[in-house]
């Protein structure tokens, strides 16, 4: 199946149809390749600049890295909402992305956008899938995503006990290069949801989190990852580099939370902790190519 | 004219002797004490945990030339100054001034070149000028400064009444303090323009620092003290419009303090730029760490906290040298000859190992504490009830912080009658003794430091404290006291006005004074002092004030000098979460803030 849009998709009918659409791979069943494209896009200089506000990205002449997953969002919505695709999209969960930047992308350029979803793995708590986002500039593809996401409520069956982790040692280890706190406030989820449009309940109000599982609303995972990619955005080039992370903690707002940065030959590391550094909600890397 | 200094190094132990803190966190279940490193730090202040470093003589001896600064010639004309510059420049400068622990009271605002002009015709026409106003400065920073007011100030308004009148005497003088900045004690009115004469002497070196030498201040303090300020109202208030000080402002005391023209200079200074970036950092870590007596430590500290490294002395040159920097800052400051300068700045030294001193000591102490307890003892209960004894328990606290501790102690003080018949503004003297007994400081904390071996954290530090001398002032105003000076000075009428003890061979504590600002969720947290720069300075830009480093949601997160790597860890070389800060932009600290005339 493959689908074409001449225009974003409006996301409230996804939403809608998002919160009703049921579903489960049965035995021996697997994601079917569904393809979604958008031929012609821009960047809304407006819808650009409070993205930049809200995820602390600089003044600029190309695209944030992150961007492109807010053109691609509808898209995605679309896939995960497709008749065809034998899963219940609410309750899925955001565990890794890997966004790829192959050249950089100027904030007034026409953009193709082309994602895709096919096959799944199983996992210890349910099945995890790969939702794959290119874009494309002059007919080539300037910049790749694969964002991974654990189906919960799927057939998967457990592969085995939740691995330990031992305690980590009090402070945090030496050689970073930053390591500062941030203060999200309550209204964070908010924030993001209306520059990316990502109205997921669990990121809004405790209400509305609370009967999907938690206490209170949780930040976007591409919130953090944004924030944290502007954080060392000048330290990076302005393309030729893949930033690959794994959201492992969900981020309760509000709360202070610790970032740290350090790099490691032509790697940089970057993670997102608990203010004392004990527990993490999300770590990655930038490498180049 | 001022004398230069001269680097005395301090021995350090034999390596045997050495004991460095050996700081550890607190393990996970295991009760924290205040022995161990923070959790976390959360924080825009540019300071953090910072750690001495050793330096060389020759740095040492380039840092002893900011200990006798002249008065700029003249500027070049306005240069380009970078964000970063300025923040740096804040950095060592308001930012990190010495100020009581809980207490805010300085801002700045900061013009650009254009701004700087009128502001320099304005200053030519004040009354009392120290020196020449100079044209073509790049920048200049005018401080604001308030009264003192802290939780010790509500407390003062209960002491000192008589039992049945104290009803109606003690909300008198609370609203004499709130509308007419009138304190109960003296000394609590000199506290402010000590706190403005520090600031003063670490501006100089901080605009010298910030640029490797290249530029200079010009700072004036005369024309905002005493009569001067009533003669000058005039011009001061078209001043205070030029920064944007507001009515509701001025009603809660806050006036211009100083103003410090910086700008480039002709002969910049022989200073090595990466020594001043080495020096910049150990004083920030003289800000930012408490060191500890060496001797009468609590039982429950840390077996290094105990230990005695070696002799304990250090070498009278370097008594000598700090006296030296002492008469230096007041003959700068007042514009008196350095004979004068001996005569009116009054100085006791307790030698605490000796006999003598043993018994100097235990005298003071004793006065002090029965202040105390006179204070307890005469407290309205209709205010100390109600409020569970809070008054008693603050009182009570007081001990504590008024505990004199130390190898040597230094009283410093002024006599009033002799500095009037000397024709200074008393202010101005004030400052000028609060900026000798810093610049005195310096001297110890920089000798302390230098060459400093590995396996210890300084070879002597200073703590600088007005605590002692406000007790004592309480005793003199409200239950028949003398003077701390009176023994030393007894023909002198003296005020004694600031503390400094001495303190050599010992350990840094790793939660100083910056810890007991910044964790609010500490028991016993004071108010967070060491502030972010946007709390503390405006940037007039454009006819608009801006603060500093605020921009886009963001605020500073950044350590100044924090290339000179020199943070807190465990023996494990574990950093405190938040201590490292992360960078502001590069491509904003490099902005240049203001377009420069051509």
């Amino acid at each position: 199946m493959n689908r074409h849009f001449a225009a974003p998709p409006s996301m409230t009918g996804l939403y809608l149809r998002a919160a009703t659409k049921r579903g489960a791979l049965g035995d021996g069943q697997t994601i079917p390749r569904l393809e979604a494209t958008l031929d012609k896009c821009r960047a809304d200089p407006a819808d650009l600049a409070a993205y930049r506000q809200v995820c602390g990205f600089l003044p600029g002449d190309h695209l944030p890295a992150t961007w492109p997953h807010v053109l691609a969002a509808p898209l995605h919505l679309a896939l995960l909402t497709d008749a065809a695709f034998p899963l219940r999209p609410l309750g899925i969960v955001h565990t890794r992305n890997r966004i790829t930047v192959h050249q950089p992308l100027p904030v007034d350029a026409e953009l193709g956008v082309r994602c895709w979803v096919e096959g799944h793995r199983q996992h210890r708590l349910g099945v995890e899938f790969d939702l794959e986002t290119e874009v494309g500039l002059d007919a080539q593809t300037a910049w790749s995503s694969t964002t991974t996401i654990l189906a919960r409520t799927a057939t998967g069956r457990p592969a085995g006990p939740k691995p330990k982790r031992e305690d980590p040692p009090p402070g945090q280890a030496a050689g970073l290069a930053r390591s500062t706190v941030w203060r999200l406030g309550g209204d964070q989820g908010r924030r993001y949801a209306k520059v990316s449009g990502d109205y997921n309940p669990i990121h809004l109000y405790p209400w509305t989190a609370r009967p999907l599982g938690f206490p209170r609303p949780i930040v976007h995972g591409m919130w953090s990852l944004a924030r944290c990619v502007a954080e060392i955005e000048e330290d990076l080039a302005p393309a030729g580099w893949t930033v690959s992370v794994a959201f492992r903690k969900p981020v309760l707002l509000p709360t202070p939370v610790l970032f740290t940065a350090g790099h490691d030959g032509d790697t940089r590391t970057f993670a997102l902790r608990t203010r004392d550094a004990r527990k993490v909600h999300l770590e990655g890397e930038v490498r180049p190519g | 004219m001022q004398k230069p200094l001269e680097c005395v190094p301090i021995p350090a132990p034999v390596p045997a002797e050495r004991v460095g803190r050996a700081a550890t966190f607190a393990q996970p279940g295991e009760r924290r004490s205040r022995y161990d490193l923070p959790e976390y730090l959360d924080s825009a202040s540019p300071v953090g945990f910072r750690t001495r470093l050793s330096l060389t003589r020759d740095q040492a001896t380039q840092a002893l030339t900011l200990l006798s600064l002249p008065r700029p010639p003249g500027f070049t004309g306005p240069v380009p100054i970078t964000e970063q510059a300025l923040f740096e420049e804040s950095s060592l400068g308001i930012l990190t001034a010495r100020q009581s622990t809980n207490f805010r009271g300085h801002r700045a605002v900061v013009l650009g070149p254009e701004d700087s002009e009128q502001a320099a015709v304005l200053l030519g026409q004040l009354e009392g000028l120290e020196a020449r106003a100079h044209r073509g400065a790049s920048h200049t920073q005018v401080v604001l400064t308030r009264p003192y007011r802290t939780p010790f100030t509500l407390l003062l308004t209960f002491i000192g009444h008589k039992p049945v009148a104290s009803l109606a005497t003690v909300p008198l003088r609370g609203l004499r303090k709130r509308f007419q900045h009138i304190d109960d004690i003296p000394t609590i009115n000199y506290l402010q323009h000590l706190h403005l004469g520090i600031l003063a002497d670490q501006l100089e070196r901080a605009a010298v620092l910030a640029s490797g030498g290249t530029r200079l201040a010009q700072v004036f303090q005369a024309p905002f003290c005493d009569g001067l300020r009533d003669r000058n109202r005039g011009v001061l208030a078209q001043l205070e419009e030029l920064v944007g000080l507001t009515q509701a402002a001025r009603s809660v005391g806050w006036r211009i303090g100083l103003v410090a023209q910086v700008g480039a200079v002709e002969q910049p200074l022989a200073l090595d730029p990466a020594a001043c970036r080495r020096i910049a950092a150990n004083l920030l870590a003289f800000r930012s760490e408490r060191i500890q007596p060496g001797v009468n430590q609590e039982d429950k500290a840390p077996p290094p906290y105990q230990s005695r490294q070696g002799s304990m002395g250090v070498p009278d040159a370097l008594v000598d040298q700090a006296g030296r920097a002492a008469f230096n800052a007041f003959e700068h400051w007042t514009g008196v000859d350095r004979d004068t300068a001996k005569r009116l700045l009054l100085m006791e030294r307790v030698d605490v190992l000796t006999p003598g001193g043993k018994e100097r000591l235990r005298e003071i102490r004793t006065g002090l504490g029965d202040v105390t307890d006179r204070v307890i003892q005469n407290m309205p209960l209709w205010a100390d009830l109600p409020t569970g004894k809070a008054f008693t328990r603050n009182a009570q606290r007081g001990r504590k912080a008024f505990a004199l501790a130390g190898q040597r102690i230094y009283i410093g003080g002024l006599s009033a009658s002799e500095i009037r018949d000397a024709g200074l503004p008393w202010e101005l003297a004030v400052r000028a003794c609060g900026a000798g007994a810093a610049r005195s400081a310096l001297v110890a904390e920089l000798m302390g430091v230098t060459e400093l071996p590995d396996g210890c954290d300084l070879l002597a530090g200073i703590c600088l404290m007005a605590g002692p001398v406000n007790q004592n002032d309480i005793g003199k105003s409200f239950f028949g006291h003398v003077d701390l000076l009176s023994k030393a000075f007894p023909d002198r009428n003296p005020t004694s006005l600031l503390v400094w003890t001495l303190k050599a061979k010992t350990v840094a504590d790793p939660i100083g004074n910056e810890e007991q600002l910044l964790n609010k969720a500490r028991k016993g947290a004071l108010v967070d002092l060491r502030c972010g720069p946007h709390e503390a300075v405006t940037l007039r830009r454009d006819g608009g004030l801006t603060p500093q480093r605020s921009r886009d949601g963001r605020v500073n997160a950044e350590r100044a000098f924090a290339d000179q790597g020199n943070f807190v860890t465990d023996a494990q070389h574990r950093e405190i979460p938040g201590n490292r800060g992360s960078s502001w932009p590069r491509v904003w600290a490099d902005e240049v803030l203001w377009e420069v005339p051509s």
